[in-house]
């Protein structure tokens, strides 16, 4: 039976797509300087509606990602032989890389009904015991953001996590006394972004973790492809790989920059999305040929052009930038970084030879 | 002896707390206020966490106060306590908490067998069993 259960700003469904958004609205507001973004790949308010519908639902239908599906595979018809549920699991990557689709996939394919929530959203151990002793045999619980559970929260999820127990303290004092209330079988699904902040005990309580990693411009043209034919979008070979090979190696950035080429498309009369017209649009909306759009270039011409090719100190960067140092650390950095256009020295930030080459211009040593 | 005196005073903090919730939620026109109110009094009697012991779903409610061993006399107040809680939940537009609260003093009235009346929230049937616990 379908069951709506919201206590004191935790709410969880059986599909447990509201709630994710309205977990995701906590998280999303402490990264807002991202969320304007075209390229941003953490989730936005358009993201939710499109991702709702593209969502894959079995593994079958998953694109990329191969290692982590044949081992979840296995890991699922194994327990399916034992009719357990499926050991707890930690999903850990960059944002948009299909963790919480990934969790639906696995609660799909046991069978079993989703329970969706996120650390922040779980203040007090009270609030975890609600959604604990509300899960039935065989749910899957998802705790997005699972890093950021407080410590007294963590306390409470390790019996669930290891005994299937709840350990209740009644009675004050000296004739205080634990009753441990017994909980049905589930399988907890952790997604972090930070693997670095979980907790030793709550990491080594998951039977397995595995590591999402960017997907290749092909594993993402596929999915530029499927989405297109689901949303009823034509879109060519070489279309799809134009749109992938500017989407940061992220789905969800992928989806978003897929719906906005198609709005470039229909305005202009394009009727298919081939490798010109997604140039061109993606061009138009500032996403060049790496996937940089204006404020990554604009970091990377202060680099450059403005300090001249010398080491820049993080907050000396962040002000020039008018954004804080962390939200530069957090958000413009990482993708710079993975693309080698920007590096970390021990005197600051700086701009490499590709960087230069980039934006073409010629670095100052060469140059002199 | 222990046991009845402390009993009575449960009773007694009991009934304080379900008039001050009544002034809260009519007078003071605060009926979340007044449903905290009960929540902790609820709290305090079991002597478990209200916060976590009212987060529990209610059959599993129902199982910790059996496994405690709370007595059923003051299960009785819990039960009303809940519903009335539950009431006020619903004047403050928490329909969700409402229909929980509800939810937990069933189950709790089914595990310890205790007859719920429609009247169960009214003043007068409130009025009636501080009466009858005061006879303990």
């Amino acid at each position: 039976m379908d069951r709506t259960v919201n206590i004191e700003g935790i709410s969880f469904e059986s599909d447990g797509f509201e709630a994710f958004a309205n977990a995701k609205g906590a998280v999303r507001d402490e990264t807002s300087a991202g969320g304007k973004r075209t390229v941003t790949p953490e989730l936005t308010e358009d993201d939710l509606a499109l991702e709702r519908s593209l969502r894959p639902r079995y593994l079958s239908d998953y694109l990329g990602q191969n290692k982590v599906k044949e081992s979840l595979g296995i890991l699922i018809e194994a327990a399916e032989q034992r009719h357990e549920p499926v050991d707890h699991i930690l999903f850990s990557g960059p944002p948009g890389l299909g963790k919480t689709t990934l969790a639906t996939v696995v609660a799909n394919e046991m069978g079993a009904r989703i329970r969706t929530t996120s650390g922040p959203a779980i203040e007090r151990t009270g609030d975890l015991a609600a959604i604990l002793t509300n899960l039935e045999e065989g749910d899957v619980l998802f705790v997005d953001e699972i890093h950021r559970l407080n410590r007294m929260v963590e306390e409470v999820l390790y019996p669930a996590l290891e005994d299937f127990a709840l350990d209740i303290v009644v009675g004050k004092g000296p004739a205080a006394r634990s009753i441990r209330l017994d909980l049905p079988k589930f399988t907890l699904i952790g997604a972090t972004t930070r693997t670095g902040l979980l907790t030793g005990p709550l990491r080594d309580r998951f039977g397995i973790a595995f590591r999402l990693s960017y997907y290749s411009p092909e594993e993402l043209a596929q999915i530029v492809e499927r989405s297109a034919s689901i949303l009823g979008i034509a879109v060519d070979e070489d279309g799809a790989l134009e749109v992938a090979r500017r989407s940061r190696g992220t789905p969800r950035l992928a989806n978003r920059l897929l719906k906005r080429v198609r709005d470039w498309a229909q305005v202009n009369g394009k009727a298919t999305i081939d490798e010109d017209v997604a140039a061109q649009a993606l061009s138009f909306f500032e996403v060049d040929d790496l996937g940089l759009d204006a404020l990554d270039n604009r970091v990377l011409e202060l680099l450059c052009v403005q300090f001249s090719g010398r080491p820049v100190g993080l907050s000396t960067l962040a002000s020039a930038l008018s954004e804080d140092p962390d939200t530069v650390e957090d958000v413009y950095e990482p993708y710079l970084m993975q693309q080698g256009l920007l590096q970390r020295t021990p005197k600051g930030r700086q701009a490499t030879a590709r960087a230069w080459e980039h934006l073409g211009m010629v670095p100052p040593s060469q140059d002199a | 002896m222990y046991e009845r005196d402390y009993l009575v005073r449960l009773f007694v903090e009991f009934a304080a707390a379900i008039r001050r919730s009544w002034e809260r939620a009519e007078d003071e026109e605060d009926p979340a206020g007044a449903a905290d109110l009960l929540e902790m009094a609820v709290g305090d009697a079991t002597e478990i966490d209200g916060a976590t012991l009212l987060a529990l779903a209610p059959e599993s409610i129902a199982a910790v106060l059996q496994v405690s061993g709370t007595d059923p006399r003051v299960i009785e107040y819990v039960v009303r306590s809940l519903l009335l809680a539950g009431t006020y939940r619903a004047q403050a537009g928490q329909g969700a908490l409402a229909a929980l609260r509800a939810g937990q003093a069933r189950a709790l009235a089914d595990a310890y067998g205790i007859k719920v009346d429609d009247d169960a929230t009214s003043r007068e049937s409130f009025e009636r069993l501080f009466e009858e616990s005061s006879r303990l």
